[in-house]
């Protein structure tokens, strides 16, 4: 917009002046009386055409991107290990990508691994452990209801029984889905609970889900238990770790679990979590494959695969070239 | 079964900015830093829990004006050493918080977009704790001005009488109101000699904005001329302790009580 100030001695001369310099389109802003009050003053104001931006600005603001420096300070967002920073900024660097979460996404897909939990797969055994509280019974619920809704024969057994309400909130969920649900109190009776559903040649093709108690990371007898429990049922063991944990004690935690043979981990509240360098941390230091996250506490919802490019998204989740609205997992 | 897509990690969004107010003015030099000073010194002394976030990102200088040293800035936060609720610093004598950019570096008025809506976003969430948000942006139009007003509650725009504020001021309602059409904007009009002189000067932007824009955005207030107003900042105190009964004070007092009453 330009403005400018007319005068003349009266109303009707002054309108031509601005008729005159700015054509018909301008618009009157203020209308005063003259100096001492002699004539009219008039400021008057008129758009300019725009000019198109794109012919005549090189667009400053989108070019040269500093990928590294916008990973590295992405990652100290989420409180990454500054080893682990380190690394994957070399990784990153090695990969001459213009785009900074496409560049992070391929230092991720370079040092870590990424396996989905398959949909139902017949004859399946997996058991979940971690830490308590970081949501293995609402995930043993998720993935039962993805198996029961389509239409795979599944077996739910718990070995929480000790815990107020353990056996009872799964059962919550069972019920609903119309599934029973086995409570196995000691090792030996998981061990024979899995062989009666595999029947005598093991070749059932029931999916088999056990929930277990939460079990302490620090605890030699409980993670003993633990081990007990994977060996007599020939389960894969999946790590369920909550994000957002503080990245050192996370890395311990899922160390803790690798050493007795867990090798998968799936993370939950990635919907309420804004720091996840504890989840960069746990799979690096337990050298743990990614599976699925779940982002919802309904369990209808499911959970998601994650592969390198969403889990770059999450963490640099506005980096890419739009940047108005930040990366969604869609629930599963 | 296709559930609402889930927003992760953005806890954000469901606060943001309901009560962060940008004070803007396209040209410098208008008293946008001690407007946003004076506001939020009026409004804690009205019990409103006010955060004063400097968002000049280039020439940071709120810290000046309030004789403020402060250990920590958003400098530290940007390059991430301290979370933003580190950076947050009490000034004592108008019981307000403060959070200082990094004056004269400069450097932080060229972050990446990216780093800017994570801060925006730590904002929103800081804000939560305070009943409101006074956001002091820099001069001009340019993006990282621009970014930080996305989703706040309103826009302040400040302008005086000169040809040349309301021509910048016209030009930051333009761009805005063009990004983003649902972006509330409020005139204030600052340094006049009287409240008549003021309700034309705000007539003349109006008319502007009408003929162009097809918008009309209100007046939430005309502060005068007020030569106590360049005795604070010169005594790097805010005007409040320094001259509590000055016209300019009693002006933004109205302005303050109107915000607290749109509540």
């Amino acid at each position: 917009m330009r403005l400018k100030t007319y005068s003349a001695p009266t109303m009707s001369e002054t309108m031509e002046l601005v008729r005159r310099e700015m054509g018909e389109d301008a618009v009157i802003v203020s209308t005063q009386k003259g100096a001492d009050g002699q004539g009219a003053r008039v400021i008057a104001a008129i758009e300019e055409l725009p000019i198109d931006e794109a012919a005549v600005c090189e667009r400053p603001e989108d070019e040269k991107i500093d990928v590294i420096a916008t990973i590295r300070q992405a990652l100290t967002y989420h409180g990454a290990p500054s080893r682990l920073i380190d690394r994957l900024i070399d990784a990153a660097g090695d990969l001459d990508e213009e785009d900074p979460t496409m560049a992070f996404a391929g230092a991720v897909d370079s040092s870590f691994s990424f396996e989905p939990l398959s949909e139902p797969n017949e004859g399946k055994l997996i058991m979940l452990v971690g830490p308590p509280g970081v949501g293995k019974t609402i995930t043993t619920a998720k993935l039962a209801a993805r198996a029961a809704l389509s239409s795979q024969p599944v077996e739910v057994i718990t070995t929480d029984t000790r815990r107020a309400g353990g056996v009872e909130q799964l059962e919550a969920f069972t019920r609903i889905l119309d599934l029973g649900l086995k409570t196995a109190d000691t090792v030996k009776e998981l061990g024979d609970m899995v062989k009666a559903l595999r029947g005598s040649n093991g070749a059932s093709s029931v999916q088999i889900i056990v929930d277990t108690q939460g079990t302490n990371p620090f605890s030699d007898t409980e993670m003993d238990h633990l081990r007990e429990l994977i060996k007599v049922s020939g389960a894969e063991p999946v790590l369920v770790l909550a994000a957002g944990g503080d990245a050192f004690e996370m890395a311990d935690i899922a160390a803790s679990f690798a050493a007795i043979g867990v090798r998968r981990l799936l993370l939950t509240r990635l919907d309420i979590a804004r720091r996840l360098g504890g989840v960069l941390a746990a799979a690096d230091a337990a050298r743990m494959t990614f599976c699925n996250v779940s982002i919802t506490p309904h369990v209808s919802d499911g959970l998601s695969p994650i592969n390198p490019v969403s889990l770059a998204r999450l963490i640099m989740p506005y980096s890419s070239s739009s940047v108005e609205t930040p990366y969604k997992i869609e629930a599963a | 079964m296709t559930p609402d897509p889930l927003i992760a990690p953005n806890l954000a969004a469901r606060t943001k900015g309901r009560n962060i107010f940008a004070v803007a003015s396209g040209k410098g030099g208008v008293g946008k830093t001690w407007f946003s000073i004076t506001l939020a010194h009026t409004l804690a002394s009205k019990n409103v829990r006010v955060l004063l976030f400097d968002g000049d990102l280039g020439l940071a200088n709120l810290d000046i004006q309030l004789g403020l040293m402060p250990k920590h800035d958003l400098g530290s936060v940007v390059t991430g050493r301290l979370t933003l609720n580190q950076a947050v610093v009490h000034y004592d004598e108008g019981n307000f918080d403060v959070i200082a950019g990094r004056s004269g570096s400069g450097g932080l008025a060229n972050i990446a977009s990216g780093r800017l809506q994570i801060l925006g976003d730590d904002l929103a969430l800081l804000a939560a704790g305070y009943d409101k948000v006074i956001m002091d942006l820099g001069a001009g139009v340019e993006r990282t001005v621009r970014q930080l007003t996305h989703g706040v509650n309103s826009c302040l725009v400040l302008a005086t009488n000169e040809p040349t504020s309301l021509t910048d001021a016209y030009a930051f309602i333009k761009i805005t109101h063009m990004e983003r059409p649902d972006t509330k904007i409020k005139i204030v009009i600052n340094m006049v000699n009287s409240i008549r002189e003021g309700e034309r000067t705000y007539n003349t932007l109006l008319k502007a904005c009408e003929g162009f824009l097809k918008i009309s955005p209100p007046l939430l207030g005309i502060i005068r001329r007020d030569n106590k107003v360049a005795d604070a900042i010169r005594n790097q105190v805010s005007i409040l302790t320094r001259s509590p009964n000055a016209e300019a004070v009693e002006d933004v007092e109205k302005i303050a009580v109107k915000m607290i009453r749109s509540d």
